[in-house]
């Protein structure tokens, strides 16, 4: 089943001006948003290639001061996955309440091109039956929780991707 | 070098003791420690202590006397008592006192831990998006490991049941019940594919080493524990780390691999030669995997080894024999001491009914905690 507390945007169809509340990045700087095509955005050092997530200014592998920010790919292959099953107590800040809490899937999407990475995400997959090691997943960008006076937190987290098969 | 021995051990009870601060019952450990090696408290010269969740340690001297001693607060998460003992080994090796303490001990509220991403590095969207949680990272990392190694869900059981089966003969235990098969298998699913009771709960409790030079241990304790080695490792880039927003291409070894290494070098044997093992077993995943870590067997072993009870008290390499995080819960400060004060009781032959036959002389403890730290000693009668 796909995870009621994270709306998910139909950001190819959807006309990003008419949105009916306006939309904040949970942090500045993790995803280029507003975006047509949204995607991360790490860092890939300058001297060893090492890639990273989020965006730091110095390479945690040969502690190189010079890198360069990169849009991630927005597809790969899910590494490891688990279901958070009871609601995280603070810091977590999500839409739901106890009572209404619904489990949701964690992994690590495994994301191939010229810099490699493992990235952490939000699944928007709980059901344990259908997430498998290797599937195919893909970034969308959805609303974590609405602030007072309405602004929509988003942030992303990642879906099997069906146009790949993901499934099959 | 001087070599370095443990003279005298003291435990409060883990679990929950509502009448005791978390200070208390570090104070009740170093009183039974010191009672151990017919000490004073005005004869240990330097030591060494920590908490995560209940004070500073160094205020135990105000229950304790105030003795003008050296005493150093560490704290290294759940490595907090392989720091305190790693630092009163290092003051006796290096000459600059006779007679040391490590001590360590907690209390922690109900319910998993709830730490801010701004203490380990991270922006605070890691924790608002609901990823700053320890337990999803035991279940991501023992998924993979079961994935790539074929361990099946049944060993995760047996891991259990063999924690509340140890725990049910340790009168110092939080959980002294066994649980069947069937009650750890069809409990609630905490974080797939680990279930409610295949992990360990905060807790409390406290723990206290005496340590003295080596030669001198014979004029405190019929029966003195060497410390052959104390090792202690942080993380290599690349290791696949709780809090981690993102892992490398290619990992690399968990640094619980080098401290092992390390250990056993220094001590000059090799994982065939250990009689007894304590391993770090915030859940059952972390037992599975910290076997092979530590050398005590391939990767995918551990399925076969534990369907006939190898790591049994009664098996060829015990395994968590006073029950283990699991049984005990985990205060954070005296979980690693824990380790070796239960070695220590089975080398001396003093665990009674969960005595490991045959009289073991060598014992090992491995600690693993965030955000990647790794303590390991080899202890030997």
């Amino acid at each position: 089943m796909f995870c009621a507390n994270l709306c998910i945007y139909y950001i190819y169809s959807t006309d990003m001006s008419k949105a009916l509340h306006k939309q904040l990045p949970v942090q500045e700087g993790l995803f280029d948003w507003p975006a047509e095509r949204p995607r991360l955005i790490g860092s890939v050092c300058n001297s060893c290639g090492n890639a990273e997530f989020p965006f730091r200014p110095f390479c945690n592998r040969c502690m190189g001061g010079r890198v360069t920010s990169v849009l991630l790919p927005e597809t790969g292959r899910l590494w490891t996955w688990t279901v958070q099953r009871f609601m995280p107590k603070p810091p977590y800040q999500g839409s739901e309440n106890k009572a209404d809490f619904v489990p949701f899937g964690v992994g690590y999407i495994a994301l191939g091109g010229e810099h490699p990475l493992k990235v952490e995400s939000r699944l928007l997959v709980n059901d344990c039956s259908t997430l498998r090691i290797g599937m195919a997943m893909r970034l969308r960008i959805v609303k974590l929780r609405e602030s007072v006076g309405g602004t929509e937190v988003m942030c992303f987290a990642f879906e099997p991707d069906m146009r790949a098969g993901a499934l099959l | 070098m001087t070599g370095v021995a443990i003279v005298g051990i003291g435990m409060h009870p883990f679990g929950r003791t509502a009448a005791r601060t978390g200070l208390q019952q570090g104070a009740f450990a170093v009183r039974q420690a010191l009672g151990d090696a017919g000490l004073d408290w005005a004869q240990v010269q330097v030591a060494f202590g920590g908490s995560d969740a209940a004070g500073n340690a160094d205020t135990l001297v105000s229950e304790l006397g105030l003795t003008g001693l050296q005493f150093t607060n560490v704290s290294n998460g759940c490595a907090t008592g392989a720091s305190a003992l790693s630092a009163a080994a290092s003051a006796i090796k290096s000459g600059s006192a006779e007679i040391a303490l490590a001590v360590g001990f907690d209390k922690h509220p109900r319910g998993a831990f709830n730490p801010e991403p701004e203490d380990w590095g991270l922006g605070s969207w890691y924790g608002e998006a609901g990823l700053m949680l320890t337990t999803q990272f035991f279940a991501m990392k023992i998924q993979r490991y079961m994935h790539e190694y074929g361990i099946s869900e049944d060993a995760l059981v047996r891991v259990a049941e063999k924690a509340f089966r140890n725990g049910s003969y340790n009168p110092n235990a939080w959980r002294r019940k066994a649980l069947s098969h069937d009650e750890i298998a069809n409990s609630p699913l905490v974080s797939d594919p680990l279930r409610k009771y295949m992990f360990c709960s905060p807790a409390e409790g406290g723990v206290a080493l005496v340590l003295c030079r080596a030669g001198m241990a014979k004029r405190f304790q019929s029966r003195p524990v060497f410390l052959k080695a104390v090792e202690f490792r942080s993380r290599l880039f690349g290791t696949f780390e709780v809090f981690n927003p993102c892992l490398a291409d290619e990992l690399e070894e968990p640094p619980s691999v080098q401290t092992a290494q390390a250990a056993f070098e220094a001590a000059g044997i090799g994982p065939t030669d250990v009689n007894v093992a304590q391993l770090q077993d915030t859940e059952s995943g972390a037992e599975i995997m910290h076997m092979a870590e530590n050398g005590f067997c391939e990767h995918g072993e551990q399925e076969s080894m534990l369907a006939s009870g190898e790591t049994n008290i009664d098996g060829r390499l015990p395994v968590n024999t006073d029950g283990g995080c699991l049984a005990n819960g985990e205060p954070i400060g005296a979980s690693g001491l824990r380790q070796v004060y239960e070695i220590c009781l089975q080398l001396r032959g003093q665990a009674k009914d969960r005595q490991v036959p045959g009289g073991p002389q060598i014992g090992y403890t491995h600690v693993y905690g965030a955000p990647g730290v790794s303590g390991v000693t080899v202890l030997q009668v």
